[in-house]
């Protein structure tokens, strides 16, 4: 499970690494320049994010944190995750607005009732050999972009999203039994992009 | 001509989401499920339906995790059984105690032709799982009687449950009186949560009350034990395709587990 885990994170990082030189080159290429605000998808009721773009917009990385009140459900939820996104295709609509579909995967950290990333000393060491809090979540999605008449000096959009997500042990669930159905794991989420420049 | 092709497409993608969508999940482990009381449903089908009240023939199935494939053979199998009087599972329907695994769990066991009881199991309290299973099934410790027998749910998770003790004074309570007993209980009292006191609490009660039988689910194989004066078995997990008959004659039981 670990190694999974690592292999995610590497995966998750390799934009980080491919701009290593570029980022170290000016500490502006490090801000974030993506802001996310996100409904639903496992990672709350809401859930509101910093990202950035890179390899010319067809990866995107973010860090998100979300809410799910206890009002809502009766479980009180925060999470914080580490997303990716790699673009599949790119159609454009008009000169200002494009369609693009992507696929990515969300390592989200959860932060509710009786999950634990090691679990409390009076558990056996390996009693569970996979951690309840942390999960990986892959995606698959769609989003229609508008770019700002002053796009080109800005470099400022609006992006609506929607995507479809599931998590880790739910596809291994699905490869192991012909008796559950591909739609069954998946659920559904939507949410705006700010790119400000 | 470009646009139209496009907006072909737009309308293809948007036509996938709609039929395959419908479904938001705030979070893994939330409690987003509608309150059912399934046990408690089922345990009045099993007072309507039982009229001879000294033999009785029930299932016992347990560790359904996420052998869904498994689950729904087991009861085909038992569907196909005459004489039943009900179905009981012993818990460990979840991997996660997620609310979803829940809902694919009982998917299947409804199609049960008879009465199917759900225990809870440690796997199952991991997460909001307690919860959802109040929500779900009701009480986690629970009896009810038919005739001249009693049926005693002990829920004895420990670490799941925060390393809470487990309700003995309920326990105890439950097992005195003249009924035939018979228990069933997740974790059986010689595995690795109930060691130390939980173990001595537990072996004084059985000990001090006369019971048919103790079933229990966890350890995922099968295992027929002499204690406390009776024998007390562990049933194998459901992907070990197997399940276990119990067959009630006035103060006897016997038991036979059968492959599918």
């Amino acid at each position: 499970m670990w190694n999974i885990i690592l292999l995610i994170i590497i995966t998750l990082s390799g934009p980080l690494s491919l701009n290593a030189e570029k980022l170290s080159l000016s500490s502006k290429n490090a801000l974030p320049t993506i802001f996310l605000v996100q409904y639903a998808g496992n990672m709350g009721l809401i859930s509101v994010g910093l990202g950035r773009t890179f390899n010319n917009d067809r990866i995107e990385t973010f860090l998100i944190y979300g809410i799910l009140p206890k009002q809502i459900n009766g479980v009180g939820a925060q999470t914080l995750s580490l997303k990716a996104t790699g673009r599949i295709t790119q159609l454009p609509i008009s000169r200002a607005c494009n369609l693009k579909t992507y696929t990515g995967i969300a390592i989200i950290g959860n932060f509710t009732n009786n999950v634990h990333l090691s679990f409390p000393d009076y558990y056996p060491s390996s009693y569970y050999d996979f951690p309840t809090s942390l999960h990986a979540a892959p995606s698959i999605g769609a989003s229609i972009t508008w770019k700002q008449r002053d796009y080109i000096q800005t470099n400022s959009s609006y992006t609506l999203f929607a995507e479809f997500s599931t998590i880790d042990y739910y596809l291994i669930s699905l490869l192991n039994n012909k008796s559950m159905q591909f739609p069954d794991i998946w659920n559904f989420s939507f949410g705006v992009l700010w790119k400000f420049r | 001509m470009f646009w139209n092709k496009n907006i072909q497409k737009v309308i293809i993608y948007c036509s996938m989401v709609v039929s395959m969508g419908g479904c938001i999940s705030y979070n893994l482990y939330d409690a987003d499920i509608i309150s059912s009381n399934l046990n408690n449903k089922n345990i009045s089908r099993i007072r309507s339906n039982i009229f001879t009240k000294d033999t009785l023939k029930f299932v016992i199935i347990t560790d359904t995790h996420n052998n869904y494939d498994d689950l729904k053979d087991a009861i085909r199998y038992i569907n196909q059984l005459t004489d039943l009087s009900f179905v009981i599972c012993c818990g460990d329907v979840t991997l996660l105690g997620a609310k979803d695994e829940f809902e694919w769990y009982w998917d299947l066991a409804k199609k049960s032709k008879f009465p199917i009881i759900t225990m809870i199991g440690n796997h199952d309290y991991l997460g909001s799982g307690k919860l959802v299973f109040n929500m779900l099934f009701g009480l986690t410790s629970f009896s009810f009687q038919v005739g001249e027998y009693k049926f005693v749910f002990f829920d004895n998770t420990v670490w799941e449950n925060n390393n809470i003790s487990p309700d003995f004074y309920w326990l105890n309570e439950q097992l005195s009186g003249d009924k035939n007993k018979v228990l069933f209980a997740h974790i059986p009292i010689w595995s690795d949560q109930m060691e130390g006191k939980y173990e001595q609490r537990f072996d004084s009660i059985l000990n001090n009350n006369i019971l048919m039988s103790v079933f229990y689910g966890h350890e995922h194989s099968n295992n027929d034990c002499a204690r406390n004066n009776i024998i007390q078995h562990t049933i194998a997990r459901i992907n070990v395709r197997q399940f276990a008959i119990v067959k009630l004659i006035g103060s006897t039981i016997s038991l036979k587990r059968i492959s599918f």
